[in-house]
């Protein structure tokens, strides 16, 4: 049952006008499409705030594994209150539907291949264009005891999950109300790439980016997207680890 | 059957009784000043749009200057300092707010919403590096967000009009 507002008539179904006093009861298309386009511009707007508080932080302190934690538990309640405003839709996106061999095969493999091109271009891209040695992404956690632990828990696991739900879970729920799941697919994953706030890395995180978001988009879940994106990061991190502990670096093997 | 009448606006199956269409809000059975007061109503909902298609353009156009721009700072920059890296990021940047400029004739939305967050991206990456930029041209970029932030929320209508058939 449904009552306008405006003269207290009641409906068995919903209308978009009351038959009494002609006021509108369905909210517009162009009230729904600007409501979805405020909600993604926020949850970018809160995602970068964060980024930015995580550098100045980063930038000013002393690392510390408190430091860390608590910066990583914000970084997780933050997208999870984004995705409690859209709880059904997130949760419906965590089932493993049947896949055909081919694509298990490209979520073990295509991990692989991107981490080794990250792995080389980043090191080669820093010292031609800034001079600069890449930072070892192992090297900040080193000093803490289990560091190993923490360290694949921080740059593996932790992005692997929240960034997968924050970009293909809410934004993507949002954007696909209001224009083509192709469009959704290449707008989540620019802003996705835009996002690692480093221009030069666009390059490969756009493209990994649209085979994410084609995942997510054509099985309907959010659980290939998180492994493979945790794979990713974990090989990138373990060559960084070898080349930091064993003094090997990944490229010699090639 | 007998009680029901038929919207003489949008033919919906309205009871007799009803003074307003539940469809399309038209009221049947109201004074013929209330339905003039309807159609001029849905006539200037129709100029809204029109306006649209308007501030996309602005938007289209607002691309491209800060294309042009992106790239000139870009060579500026090098002419003074020979910064390789910064020149390199201007003429990528530039290139991308010219893609999207172009984009927006065909995907308004995608467009200009991907366009307004790199630009804030990029105002936001440059005040970490140095808070003052922020202060930098603030009424220019303001502007630029302005102009760009109508463009997308117009963003649909434009759309509607566009796959429209036109009417005479």
């Amino acid at each position: 049952m449904y009552k306008c507002p405006a003269c207290n008539s009641i409906y068995e179904e919903k209308t978009n006008f009351c038959a009494a006093c002609g006021a509108g009861l369905a909210k517009s298309d162009d009230d729904l499409f600007a409501g979805h386009i405020t909600k993604s511009i926020v949850f970018y707007l809160v995602f970068i705030a964060y980024i930015v508080i995580y550098y100045v932080i980063y930038l000013n302190t002393e690392t510390s594994l408190t430091n860390e934690i608590i910066l990583e538990g914000i970084f997780a309640l933050i997208i999870l209150v984004f995705c409690a405003l859209e709880y059904k839709k997130i949760l419906s996106l965590f089932k493993l539907p049947k896949l055909p061999w081919y694509i298990i095969l490209l979520c073990l493999c295509f991990p692989i291949f991107s981490s080794i091109i990250v792995h080389i271009s980043m090191a080669e891209v820093n010292l031609l264009l800034l001079d600069v040695e890449t930072e070892n992404l192992y090297l900040p956690y080193q000093e803490f005891s289990n560091s190993k632990i923490w360290a694949i828990l921080f740059v593996a696991i932790v992005p692997g999950i929240f960034e997968e739900l924050g970009f293909r879970g809410y934004l993507f729920s949002q954007l696909l109300n209001i224009t083509s799941a192709r469009v959704t697919i290449l707008v989540t994953a620019f802003l996705f790439a835009i996002m690692h706030f480093s221009l030069i890395s666009i390059v490969w995180i756009f493209p990994f980016g649209v085979l994410l978001g084609y995942l997510r988009n054509k099985y309907n879940t959010l659980l290939l997207g998180m492994f493979i994106h945790f794979l990713h990061n974990l090989l990138v991190l373990s060559y960084d680890i070898l080349s930091y502990e064993n003094d090997i670096d990944i490229t010699s093997f090639l | 059957m007998d009680d029901m009448n038929t919207c003489s606006n949008c033919s919906n199956t309205i009871e007799q009784s009803a003074l307003f269409c539940n469809n399309c809000g038209f009221p049947e059975n109201g004074t013929s000043q209330e339905k003039t007061k309807y159609h001029a109503n849905k006539v200037m909902k129709k100029n809204k749009h029109f306006d649209a298609d308007k501030k996309v353009k602005s938007a289209r156009t607002t691309l491209y200057v800060i294309a042009g721009i992106t790239l000139l700072t870009g060579f500026f920059y090098y002419a003074m300092e020979q910064d390789i890296a910064l020149l390199v990021v201007n003429i990528v940047l530039s290139i991308i707010y010219g893609i999207l400029g172009y984009w927006s004739s065909s995907k308004p939305l995608a467009a200009l919403l991907s366009a307004l967050l790199l630009f804030v991206t990029i105002i936001v990456i440059n005040a970490i590096v140095d808070l003052t930029t922020i202060y930098q041209g603030i009424i220019m970029k303001i502007i630029v967000l302005s102009y760009l932030g109508k463009g997308l929320y117009s963003a649909k209508a434009a759309q509607d009009q566009m796959q429209a058939p036109v009417e005479e």
